[in-house]
């Protein structure tokens, strides 16, 4: 609370004395139906961002950003940050310390190495700062030639959020809930991430290492017979992470790719309930039909590695636990995204990923539009479904459209 | 014989370099025309205002700058101002000649800088009726160049220029089966120009109602492009122009897209 009250008063400072300060933001009002039960709000309110930004000559700027949510279901005011950092800029390297977003990665919607910003799944709207958390770091990016290095270090760490329900209950035994075991702040947990950008012969690629906390948690459920209960758990474990990314264009064709090595803290495939070792790629192409129309497909496989199902199905069973969400080796996934632009007031966009295995799936249609100069209308829903067990499936009660309407000043 | 041969042969010569000189005659024009400027690099503010057939308009407030890189690349970075639900985003273009050039686009809300495939020289710049080919300067060699009719326009006299694709992938890659300019004998600037479609109906009028000569440089500081087909025009005005400052190479780049300011 000491942190906000100190943005806002830096905010409000730097707002009204400085003469080079650049003062904005947005007001939005927002409605969103739940879609499987069309009578409840999941969220209706209103939000007022006021961003403010001042350069100081060539050497340094500052930036912060406050969202102040009114909640008109609980009728509550809250006040957020969303980014506060300054910025030094030398001939060589341009560092920012403090709290913002750091996005690795070329593919789109689905990047193996953006392992920094974590998601927060109960929340995808028009927005990314609806669903991409904002983290506290300190980011060097070194210059030679065209070369980029960019360093980061993330004193603490942050995961994903994601929705889900744990009943209290399972077959008439109770479910007792742990706390959520999130590692200690002290230095020893703070993370680390480099990447190394470059280009060549039209290729503009980049490798990048992190060594950082699993973003999604190792959820244990475990049911102790001699107490007849079940526990519930969540853990985050440790991991390297090693990516590759790479795009080039042909014209109206734009070639992309991304990796990653996971080498997750179950590093011989032992814990059931841990996620393995695992590659992931994603392959795919932008094509531009027209400045109306475009399309990105895509193709996502995960491989795990140490993977023994016989192993996974015989643990289960010793531990009386179904055998329907042993996973795969091998899973892959299709990915698209479509925009038109009808005219200058009227654009859709499409984005959709299909899990092949279980034809889960996750579609998200925006309709934007302009009705003035920073006036804008957003209309869309999210959409998960498939089988209970996938993936999406299991999602499928958050599915949700929304109604957004944006004044940005 | 020897008189009738020589007649002949004179009669044939003179149909070959007659409309061979006058071909020479538009070329040098189009010649004098695209390499009268001076500038090395240069920067200003651009309005740029869309308007519809129903007259609604949409206005975007840009920077851009402008540098040549050679003789036949340049390199160009825009960063919108307003309105504010796209201030921020940036634009950057690095043209090469043995290849496809190289655009990169930062949207602020996405924090990221993306290689974007284009829309090809055709594409519509900024979504407006200008495309990426009319706002670049043209290549000589991509057209076939004849002088026609001198006319006075807004009373200026101008030499009027129709420019045909020199062959058909210009011609697929401009959307243009032809241009005609009109440009004025004492300024060599294009004053108002005709396009054509690739089925050699009108497309697009461009009219330029301000030329101002800054630094020694001749610049078209209003333009106004209006698409007769779809019954919409774009406006593009520049203000604050400044040439040959020295912008650092490193300023075309993406460091420089996504810093903002």
């Amino acid at each position: 609370m000491r942190f906000k009250s100190l943005l806002l008063i830096v905010t409000a400072v730097f707002g009204l004395q400085a003469q080079n300060t650049d003062l904005g933001g947005y007001l939005k009002l927002f409605v969103h139906p739940n879609l499987n039960s069309p009578y409840q709000w999941e969220q209706l309110g209103t939000r007022m961002q006021l961003h403010v930004g001042q350069t100081l000559g060539e050497q340094a700027a500052f930036y912060s950003a406050l969202n102040f949510n009114y909640d008109l279901l609980t009728h509550s005011m809250q006040v957020k940050p969303v980014e506060a950092y300054v910025d030094f800029f030398s001939d060589f390297a341009d560092v920012r310390l403090g709290r913002q977003f750091i996005f690795w990665g070329k593919t789109d919607w689905i990047n193996p190495t953006d392992n920094i910003n974590p998601w927060d799944y109960r929340n995808i709207t028009a927005e990314i700062e609806d669903y991409r958390l904002p983290v506290l770091a300190a980011k060097a990016d070194i210059y030679v030639g065209d070369a980029d290095l960019q360093l980061v270090w993330l004193p603490k760490f942050e995961p994903n959020r994601i929705p889900m329900t744990i009943p209290d209950s399972i077959a008439g035994f109770p479910v007792q809930h742990q706390p959520e075991a999130l590692p200690e702040n002290e230095p020893a947990n703070s993370e680390l991430g480099l990447r190394l950008s470059a280009s060549a012969f039209q290729v503009d690629y980049a490798l990048s290492y992190y060594y950082g906390f699993e973003k999604n948690p190792t959820v244990r459920l475990e049911m102790i017979p001699t107490q007849g209960r079940f526990v519930h758990s969540t853990t985050y474990g440790r991991q390297h992470v090693f990516g590759f990314d790479f795009v080039t264009t042909f014209d109206k064709l734009a070639i992309k790719g991304e990796g990653a090595w996971f080498l997750t803290s179950d590093r011989d495939g032992r814990d059931i309930f841990a996620e393995n070792p695992h590659i992931q790629y994603v392959l795919g192409a932008d094509y531009v039909f027209s400045d109306r129309f475009s399309l990105n497909a895509q193709f996502v496989q995960t491989i795990r590695l140490k993977y023994n199902r016989k192993y996974e199905e015989q643990t289960r069973l010793a531990r009386h636990m179904s055998l329907d969400d042993v996973p795969e080796q091998y899973v892959q996934s299709i990915s698209g995204r479509m925009q038109y632009r009808w005219n200058d007031f009227l654009s859709l966009q499409i984005i959709s990923v299909l899990n092949l295995k279980d034809s889960d799936y996750f579609i998200l249609p925006i309709i934007s539009y302009a009705y003035a100069d920073g006036v804008n209308l957003y209309l869309g829903a999210t959409v998960l479904g498939g089988p209970k067990n996938s993936p999406f499936g299991r999602s499928k009660n958050s599915s949700r459209a929304f109604a957004e309407l944006k004044y940005s000043f | 014989m020897k008189l009738r041969s020589i007649f002949i042969g004179s009669f044939l010569l003179f149909w070959m370099v007659v409309p061979l000189s006058a071909q020479n005659t538009a070329k040098d024009i189009m010649e004098k025309t695209l390499n009268k400027s001076s500038w090395k690099d240069m920067s200003g503010q651009v309005q740029l205002i869309l308007t519809n057939a129903q007259n609604q308009q949409r206005k975007r407030q840009i920077d851009m700058f402008s540098r040549k890189r050679t003789a036949t690349e340049s390199d160009m970075l825009m960063r919108f101002k307003a309105p504010a639900d796209v201030k921020g985003t940036g634009f950057l273009i690095i043209e090469n000649q043995s290849g496809d050039d190289e655009r990169y686009l930062y949207l602020p809300a996405l924090r990221r800088v993306k290689r974007i495939a284009s829309s090809g020289k055709g594409g519509n710049f900024m979504s407006s009726d200008f495309s990426y080919y009319d706002i670049g300067k043209p290549k000589l060699q991509d057209w076939t160049y004849k002088k026609l009719e001198d006319q006075t326009i807004n009373g200026h006299d101008c030499y009027q220029i129709e420019c045909l694709p020199a062959s058909e992938d210009i011609k697929k890659d401009t959307g243009y089966g032809k241009v005609i300019r009109w440009i004025r004998k004492d300024i060599l600037v294009t004053i108002h120009a005709e396009y054509f479609d690739r089925g050699l109906r009108q497309w697009k009028v461009l009219e330029v109602p301000r030329i101002e000569e800054i630094s020694g440089v001749w610049f078209q500081t209003d333009m106004l492009m209006k698409d007769v087909q779809n019954n919409h025009q774009s406006e593009m005005k520049f203000t604050n122009i400044k040439v040959n400052k020295n912008i650092p190479a490193r300023f075309f780049s993406q460091r420089f897209l996504q810093r903002g300011h």
